[in-house]
């Protein structure tokens, strides 16, 4: 980059070449200006995690649009777990990067940036979930004890095809599943999340789980090389 | 139950799992791209945000300037008043004379000017009108006084408002244009929004006579940078001019964006922001300042605090082996049984007084609940006692003051009538402690406990109808019968209250303190048996700094 900028000659060549408002407007003799015009010619893949959170604190629209690049396609997945349709997954999604933006000062950069906004994002998710579901009692019913001994081979499926399973569970019963079977909280935890009980959280993840596996068990069964094993 | 993080993969085929490790493994790296047009809403949500929390911000900016100014003008007045007596209270008489009799120095004059803008602002008249004020005087020592002043007060235009803040400005010089541009920024507190409702060229003309004004104040005070006296000044009217235009260029970005020229198209708003602009005085790099920013912790905070409570400095100046109480009321002066009578009266009739404390805090969040705090804080305590031996301090010295000036025949023994005393004690302290509350907005309680060194940096004792027998002792006085330093332990709690994304909080709840040493110097008691200080009141706080959110519930 100093050989880039040596060739460029002085900042000012640097800066005219920008798309950002925010590093023209600085001051010629300003060294970090230079730094950061260097940076903004970088290629927002090369970019490291730290580059981005600095350059969005500063202001820059055009960091905070490289980031938005980087993990919106992963986060728009995440999203789409917990929405039933994907405009209710993009409003999640905005919702959860205006988060991210207006607190991006809070991250203290000890966790990958990634697990951040994830965590941001199942944040939004239950926001949208307290405001859109309706208070629908479910029973604490039974729940099978013994839920694994399954086995399914994993190429069998596609994303697709079990995200569409998902995405038909009733809200609750797909807020359950993705807190524990994805994301990995506990059952009080995710209890203390919702506003339920740790049995009804156990409860509901049993039934979201047996909803599940027929289905999965239904896909197989109109396949030749079903490899499903109980 | 937790899901199962075992790969049940067998040794050979395709990997298999259980149904958890089947969505873990499927969902894990899926990637699905969100339509194109949906940054651009994003990004039109956090422009209007970011112009919602700077509005909001411009709002709390203002408040805090004019609650300063009110203060100060308000502690200016009573201070004048209080200790200026009657030859003082004609200020603004004597600008004007100072403006006629001397024409020719206009830097005199606007000085003049605004010190009778200031006083006006005293009397409670609007910050407009002071600064016409100030400007009308300001012409009138050229003969040109006209009518602005009565056109300005009236507020009927806020062009003309506009137009006389900025003479007032071109007019006065170093000192007095920098505050004629501040009061021209208060002023538009009110004046812009008249502007905006009416046909609106006014509240444009408004602005740029305010920024004329914040202009016309740069220029001198740069001039003035060669003269070594009025460094400080001009830099402060440089850095106040700067305010002021900051704040009519971020009103008037506002404003457009109100009207809806602005609307979501980011191309019109605000590339650098505005809170660095408003922050920097001319010509100094903003990229300084944002370096600045961004090199200060964010775990720091600033904390504005004042408390006032019932002071008992509860001293005990009585001896041992002196068995005297305050009722052996004939005991005679000099005599050994005197002073104990004299020290029991005292106490017998300690009263607590009022005690006031400011403090600058610094407090640094050590985690979700926890937070550390120390500062710096002045106090003053007041407590009154009687006396009929003229009893102040273990000196006793005024009964052999008193006693100089009574007849021989009566000296024997006590006045027959007790006098009021009264005591001031003003010390400043270093405060530690240590905070258990949340910082989440909303209401919230706290509690807090700590300690505090306190230096005694001055204390005056009077006796009623008695001024000669004053006494004062300060922090060099040899023979101060009051500890120099001392120590106290302080708990409080109370509610908090913090608005949704605000990075400012308020405070308010009880506190007390009790001292861990006493406040006389010379205890003659036992450790045990010794009285401390102590006190109880009320304590109210503003925080600034910090994150608006909580880090773990965004």
């Amino acid at each position: 980059m100093g050989a880039l900028s040596a060739a460029l000659g002085t900042a000012n060549g640097l800066r005219s070449l920008l798309p950002d408002g925010l590093s023209a407007s600085r001051p010629a003799s300003s060294p970090s200006s230079s730094s950061a015009a260097v940076r903004h010619l970088t290629p927002p893949s090369q970019l490291s995690e730290a580059e981005l959170i600095d350059g969005c604190l500063a202001g820059s629209r055009l960091m905070q649009k490289h980031l938005y690049d980087r993990f919106s396609g992963k986060m728009m997945a995440v999203c789409l777990r917990y929405a039933q349709t994907t405009f209710e997954a993009e409003d999640v999604l905005q919702e959860g990067f205006i988060t991210v933006f207006n607190n991006l000062r809070g991250f203290r950069r000890e966790c990958p940036l990634e697990f951040w906004i994830r965590r941001i994002m199942v944040n939004a998710a239950l926001r949208q979930h307290r405001r859109n579901a309706p208070l629908v009692a479910v029973s604490e019913g039974e729940y099978p004890q013994d839920l694994a001994g399954e086995e399914f081979t994993l190429s069998n499926y596609a994303f697709e095809e079990m995200l569409a399973m998902v995405q038909e569970l009733a809200p609750r019963y797909r807020m359950v599943f993705n807190l524990f079977a994805i994301e990995g909280y506990g059952h009080k935890e995710i209890g203390e999340m919702m506003g339920i009980s740790e049995g009804t959280s156990k409860s509901q993840y049993s039934r979201a789980r047996a909803i599940l596996k027929s289905k999965l068990e239904r896909l197989d069964a109109h396949r030749p090389n079903a490899t499903f094993r109980n | 139950m937790l899901p199962s993080e075992t790969n049940h993969t067998p040794p050979s085929g395709p990997p298999t799992g259980d149904l958890e490790h089947l969505f873990r493994q499927k969902f894990a790296e899926a990637e699905v791209p969100p339509r194109a047009s949906l940054w651009e809403q994003i990004d039109h949500n956090l422009v209007v945000g970011q112009n919602e929390t700077y509005r909001r911000r411009l709002l709390l900016y203002r408040w805090v300037a004019a609650a300063s100014v009110a203060l100060l003008v308000s502690f200016g007045s009573w201070f004048g008043l209080r200790y200026g007596g009657l030859s003082g209270g004609k200020p603004e008489l004597a600008a004007r004379t100072a403006a006629s009799a001397q024409p020719g120095r206009a830097s005199a004059v606007g000085t003049d000017a605004a010190s009778s803008a200031a006083e006006r602002l005293a009397l409670g008249q609007s910050a407009a009108e002071a600064a016409t004020a100030a400007a009308s005087s300001t012409m009138s020592s050229s003969g040109m006084a006209a009518n602005n002043g009565a056109l300005a007060a009236g507020s009927a235009s806020p062009q003309a408002a506009g137009a006389v803040l900025a003479d007032a400005a071109v007019a006065a010089s170093q000192r007095a244009a920098g505050f004629a541009a501040r009061l021209g920024a208060l002023a538009g507190a009110e004046a812009p929004r008249a502007g905006r409702t009416g046909t609106g060229s006014g509240s444009a003309d408004f602005r740029s006579g305010v920024a004329r004004s914040a202009g016309a104040a740069g220029g001198p005070a740069q001039l003035a940078l060669a003269s070594g006296p009025m460094l400080a000044a001009a830099s402060q009217s440089s850095q106040s001019a700067g305010y002021s235009a900051a704040l009519a260029e971020l009103d008037a970005r506002l404003a457009a964006l109100q009207s809806g020229l602005s609307y979501g198209r980011p191309a019109l708003l605000p590339q650098q922001p505005l809170v660095a602009s408003l922050t920097s005085a001319p010509g100094q790099p903003a990229d300084a300042e944002q370096k600045e920013t961004a090199g200060r912790p964010r775990r720091w905070r600033l904390l504005g605090s004042y408390a006032a409570s019932a002071y008992s400095p509860n001293a005990d100046f009585s001896r041992p082996g002196a068995s005297a109480t305050y009722s052996s009321r004939n005991a005679p002066v000099g005599s050994p049984d005197s002073y104990g009578v004299a020290a029991a009266e005292y106490r017998q009739h300690l009263r607590a007084g009022l005690g006031q404390r400011a403090a600058l805090t610094a407090s640094y969040t050590m985690n979700k609940h926890w937070t550390l705090l120390t500062g710096l804080e002045a106090a003053e305590q007041r407590a009154s006692s009687r006396t009929s031996y003229g009893f102040l301090d273990s000196h006793h010295a005024a009964v052999e003051a008193g006693a100089a000036n009574m007849d021989p025949d009566i000296i024997q023994y006590r006045a027959p009538v007790s006098h009021a005393t009264y005591y001031r004690y003003r010390t400043a302290g270093l405060p530690v402690g240590v905070r258990y509350g949340t910082a989440k907005p909303g209401v919230s309680v706290y509690a807090k406990v700590g300690a505090v060194v306190n230096v005694l940096l001055n204390s005056r004792a009077e006796l009623e109808g008695a001024p000669e027998a004053t006494k004062v002792y300060n922090l060099a006085s040899a023979s101060s019968p009051y500890r120099r330093v001392q120590l106290a332990a302080r708990a409080g709690a109370g509610a908090r209250y913090q608005p949704a994304n605000a990075r400012w909080s308020v405070s308010v709840g009880p506190t007390a303190e009790a001292g861990l040493n006493t406040l006389n110097a010379d205890p003659n008691q036992s450790v045990l048996r010794r009285s401390r200080p102590y006190s109880v009141g009320l304590e109210a706080s503003v925080e600034f700094g910090g994150k608006s959110n909580s880090l773990l519930t965004p």
